[in-house]
């Protein structure tokens, strides 16, 4: 075996035949701010081959041809190109560092260099990059924010306005996975799951996989999204402040010695917008949330070697004021320390330690509220290595260690206890390897292995993983993904509580086996033209084991939890046009997704069968951009009526006689959600300028929801009737002030 | 490129156009007839109710312009008790309180049926139609108070009533009353009254509420002696001889509810949160063939005394229990 093992490495190296090569590194950042520059284009002139920077920063060319002098081009958008030259020694890592200049608000230009081979065999079908300029070009409505940002893609569902909760591919919403600096996020929402808590203002960049994610990622089943702060000013001190109809911003940034900070905070200062949201319903939130990240690197301390610690805190509270009403209150609490290494060889690794507690209470003080508490505590260790070979054929390996413990106490609507505390660890390997040395194909094989499982039947599972692309020739590429994966945390949460306070978490408990989904994407990769790309992925994703909240607990020894399948499937279209001044993109879904509960199979609430997303952004100029989206889907499922009756209530049971109860009429429900809804469509606009007053960079933003005030409906009230619903036509705006 | 622009705003123009139209809802499903059964028996009386109704549908969605009665006349109910059948009769009463409709409701009722503790019942209705609707409830067995309660008033901490109890079943809930008992004469003649004891009073935007207990799983109970002191200085508020007044005890009863109550009264009474929006509410039945709920409950209490010194303090008299 250990011959076969060196065998395939040498192999794997490529060195066996080749003349003598080296290899070229480097990292991209802002020149103004030092700050990383995550997926831009890097690009060989002489040679035609082309990367792209790693969420780190980095890029790598292995297999050069040694002896020889290269021109670099580099190119990010809204950063003016660069071209380097660069010597390559054999057998040497070359080291050339590109600082980019923003380019000045007036011309706004992108230059895509060699785009076609850079993404040639690139395996990420299911996964979306986003830029902080992307994110910043979406309509800002209330408060910029990645989770309703992330609803402009195909394949990602909501079930109204009012949440920023999200649903991927017909998977239930706790089957994401939200990493923060690889740390998990068990509840990013502020305010009833409005907002998501993570501050766009301190994002890097962001990887979105809506399925067929690889080997290092595990623990749900659905998509991850992976969250990369910024690093802060290198070179200089700077403020920006912000201000919206909802909440103040401040972020500060600066260097210290051998590396640089970056702190933000976020607070609510408002609550009559939210008003919109809850069916003028008053909220009293207080919400507040702080990021903070310190990076180090010193070759004198260590060369190669980068050091971080961030954090981030929110905070919840909705106090009545009121002893006859209930209060509210949840927090995320994350810290994390990470060691990015870079070696003397093609060898990348990261090890961190992080720890993420979310906690949440509901008091009922008085009222009749049921009480509610959770706590999550997530200590994890990870560490990861990636080699790459001279064949441009990568290795990626590592180990990922948690320990959690999940509490819940709440009451069920019989008013039946759960009282669960659950302390377990998760102990998981993967490896895979990226053949990439053949322009035309692109192979990512991977497997992931449970050692140790959070539930005991989720120990010694594999969960093998394939991502692969070829291309057919230079305009287009078929692409795949299969992969088996293994969920051991679940929410217990009713699917149809449209509007929730938070999900809380439990690890699945052990009378149920893990959920387990498998995910077979198949795709199509198009660009006949520099400005035209076109692409088609279909999916299918079985799931076993689905937990579903027990209606039927009726004694506090039955259990929580049921288990159910899901099946979802479907077809995804986007064709985009980026031309500078004009980005026009146009989005087609058909899906279908269904549920099996207790032998009933039905839609679940955010299966929708059409979903259309149109969007324009048009860069007028002079500091001005103009972006419009218009999101259409047909209805989502809901529960019909089927007749009523007079429900008896009991007022005083002391009351002898009569007086003690009274009756009001009661719906009777028709089979879980057998009626759609109405079609959903809204056109938002969004205007902003930005411009600069002495010292000052302010950015201004006008944004209308829903311009042309579609009634879109939320959900029907039971008792009365009466129609609920969704944002109405809400004009906003935001002012940033930067120093 | 500008033709590019207008040619996707007037596709998009042209969407929404076919958009707006408004597609009609099936807000309801086909209509299905069902029968309803309720009663809750009593284990302090002799006097048990029942009513059988049909649901109904409305046009439109708001249920309330509905003016019609569902009540079914000539059921037939029998309860079995200890191997014995009892026959309800149905009668009727003009009570706007317990009615929203115009015309009298009307119930079916048994006299001198009071079960006993820990007794099994069953229930069935046999309506005209032919249609039977069954359950069956046994009554909760009574509560034992503890030893480890304050039975003399004012308690030693002089802060808080700690009245504590055992049962023999877990997860059933109780609904505490606090009653004052005392003796007032007016007009030369002694009067016996009551009053309902808060568990606290609650000071909202400068307006005083009493706070009553709500029905709950806890096995004791807390009652804030500041309540009780408030209670005994209101008593003679209008009445300034005190003399007047002969306080007898405190008589703190607990109604013990049946587990089918117990889940009734939970799905009913208590919410999720004032915020959080749910879409299918749980509808709690234990009838076979129907909705609504057949369950028991039972009460006992115990006696809590006064200190005569307390009470003299008031410059009332201390009666005999």
């Amino acid at each position: 075996m250990p011959k076969y093992f060196l065998l395939f490495l040498l192999l794997s190296s490529g060195v066996i035949f080749a003349q003598p090569t080296g290899k070229i590194r480097g990292k991209i950042t802002d020149k103004n701010t030092g700050e990383i520059l995550a997926y831009g284009n890097v690009f060989i002139e002489e040679l035609k081959k082309g990367t792209s920077s790693d969420q780190n920063g980095y890029f790598i060319f292995t297999g050069i041809p040694s002896g020889k002098t290269y021109t670099l081009h580099v190119s990010y958008v809204s950063y003016e190109s660069k071209s380097l030259k660069a010597q390559v020694l054999p057998n040497k890592i070359t080291q050339i560092d590109f600082e980019l200049e923003p380019v000045q608000i007036e011309m706004q230009t992108i230059e895509k260099v060699g785009e076609k081979i850079i993404r040639e065999n690139e395996t990420d079908i299911g996964l979306q990059r986003i830029t902080v300029r992307e994110l910043e070009m979406m309509p800002k409505g209330v408060e910029t924010d990645i989770f309703r940002s992330l609803q402009y893609m195909p394949g990602v569902r909501t079930t109204g306005d009012v949440s920023a909760r999200y649903y991927v591919r017909g998977g239930g919403s706790d089957q994401n996975l939200v990493l923060l600096n690889n740390t998990t996020v068990y509840n990013p929402f502020h305010a009833l799951g409005m907002f998501s808590v993570i501050d766009p203002e301190i994002i890097n960049n962001l990887e979105f996989y809506k399925g067929g994610f690889t080997a290092e990622f595990g623990s749900r089943l659905s998509s991850v999204l992976k969250i990369i702060t910024k690093d802060g000013n290198k070179n200089s001190f700077s403020g920006k402040a912000s201000s919206s109809y909802l909440s103040g911003k401040l972020l500060l940034q600066g260097p210290i010695p051998g590396g640089s900070f970056i702190l933000s905070g976020r607070k609510s200062y408002a609550n009559e917008i939210l008003k919109k949201f809850l069916n003028n319903k008053r909220a009293p939130f207080d919400f507040h949330d702080l990021s903070f990240k310190v990076n180090y690197a010193d070759a004198d301390f260590i060369p190669g070697a980068k050091f971080e610690v961030h954090g981030f805190l929110s905070n919840d509270k909705l106090l009545n004021d009121d002893p006859l009403k209930e209060d509210f209150g949840w927090t995320n609490n994350l810290v994390g320390f990470k060691w990015f290494h870079v070696y003397d060889s093609p060898l990348f690794s990261e090890f961190d330690v992080s720890l993420s507690r979310f906690s949440g209470e509901v008091i009922p003080n008085l009222s009749t509220t049921n009480p509610k508490e959770n706590v999550v505590n997530d200590i994890s260790l990870r560490s990861e290595f990636t080699y790459i070979f001279d064949s441009k054929d990568e290795i990626n390996t590592g180990i990922h260690i948690k320990s959690i413990n999940t509490k819940l106490f709440q009451l069920n609507q019989r008013g039946v206890p759960t009282d669960i505390n659950n302390t377990a660890a998760n102990l998981a390997l993967f490896f895979k390897y990226k053949f990439l040395r053949y322009k035309q194909v692109g192979l990512d094989l991977g497997m992931r292995y449970n050692l140790a499982g959070l539930n005991k039947n989720g120990s010694g599972f594999p969960e093998p993983r394939i991502s692969a692309t070829y291309r057919l020739n230079d305009n287009i590429a078929i692409k795949g993904a299969w992969g088996i994966y293994q969920q051991e945390m679940t929410t217990l949460t009713n699917e149809n509580e449209v509007i929730s306070l938070f999900e809380p978490w439990v690890i699945t408990p052990d009378y149920l086996s893990p959920s387990r989904s498998i995910h077979y994407i198949i795709g199509l990769q198009t660009r006949f033209f520099e400005t035209i790309s076109f692409d088609i992925e279909g999916y299918i994703k079985k799931t076993q084991n689905l937990p579903d909240l027990n209606r039927d607990k009726i004694y506090s020894t039955d259990p929580d939890l049921v288990a159910g399948r899901g099946d979802a499937y479907g077809w995804e279209f986007l064709l985009k046009y980026q031309d500078d001044p004009l980005n026009i993109s146009a989005a087609y879904t058909l899906s279908w997704a269904y549920k099996e509960i207790n032998d009933w199979v039905y839609y679940p609430k955010y299966d929708s069968r059409h979903a259309v997303n149109l969007s324009l952004e048009y860069n007028i100029g002079s500091g001005w951009i103009a972006s419009a989206i218009w999101l259409y889907n047909t209805g989502i499922p809901f529960t019909q009526i089927l007749g009523y009756y007079d429900k008896m209530y009991l007022t005083n049971i002391y009351n002898q006689g009569l007086g003690g109860t009274y009756y009001q009429p009661y719906s009777i429900l028709a089979n879980i959600n057998g009626g759609r809804l109405p079609e959903y469509h809204r056109l938002d606009l969004s205007l902003s300028k930005k411009f600069i007053f002495g010292p000052l960079k302010i950015d201004i933003d006008f944004s209308i929801l829903n311009v042309y005030d579609r009634k879109n409906i939320f959900y029907y009230e039971r008792d009365t009737g009466e129609i609920v619903n969704m944002l109405p036509f809400l004009p906003t705006a935001t002012v940033q002030v930067e120093i | 490129m500008k033709n590019i622009i207008r040619l996707f705003m007037l596709s998009l123009i042209t969407v929404m156009f076919f958009m707006g139209c408004e597609d009609p809802v099936k807000t309801k499903a086909d209509f299905q007839q069902n029968y309803v059964l309720n009663s809750v028996i009593r284990g302090d009386t002799s006097f048990q109710v029942a009513t059988v109704l049909k649901n109904y549908d409305v046009p439109g969605l708001d249920p309330n312009v509905n003016t019609q009665s569902q009540f079914i006349e000539g059921s037939i109910i029998r309860l079995w008790y200890k191997d014995t059948v009892y026959f309800m009769r149905d009668s009727l009463v003009f009570d706007p309180v317990v009615h929203r409709y115009d015309d009298p409701y009307k119930f079916y009722y048994i006299d001198g049926f009071r079960p006993d503790a820990g007794s099994y019942i069953e229930i069935e209705a046999l309506l005209p139609n032919g249609k039977r609707l069954s359950s069956s409830t046994r009554l909760p067995e009574r509560i034992n108070f503890s030893e480890d309660s304050d039975y003399l008033i004012p308690p030693e901490n002089r802060k808080t009533v700690t009245i504590r109890w055992k049962t023999e079943r877990n997860g059933l809930m109780f609904l505490p009353r606090l009653t004052l008992r005392y003796n007032q004469i007016v007009g030369g003649v002694e009067v016996a009254k009551t009053v309902i004891v808060p568990a606290q009073f609650l000071n909202r935007n400068g307006v005083t509420d009493p706070y009553y207990p709500q029905a709950s799983k806890e096995t004791g109970i807390v009652y804030e002696f500041s309540a009780i002191d408030k209670v005994l200085q209101d008593i003679s508020a209008e009445d300034e001889n005190k003399g007047n007044f002969e306080i007898i005890h405190l008589y703190l009863e607990i109604a013990t509810f049946d587990e089918n109550l117990t889940s009734y009264y939970s799905s009913t009474n208590n919410i999720v949160n004032e915020y959080s929006i749910r879409l299918d509410e749980l509808d709690v039945t234990n009838i076979d063939g129907g909705l609504g709920i057949f369950c028991s409950y039972i009460k006992n209490g115990v006696v809590i005394y006064f200190d005569e010194l307390y009470i003299k303090k008031y410059g009332y008299k201390l009666g005999t229990n």
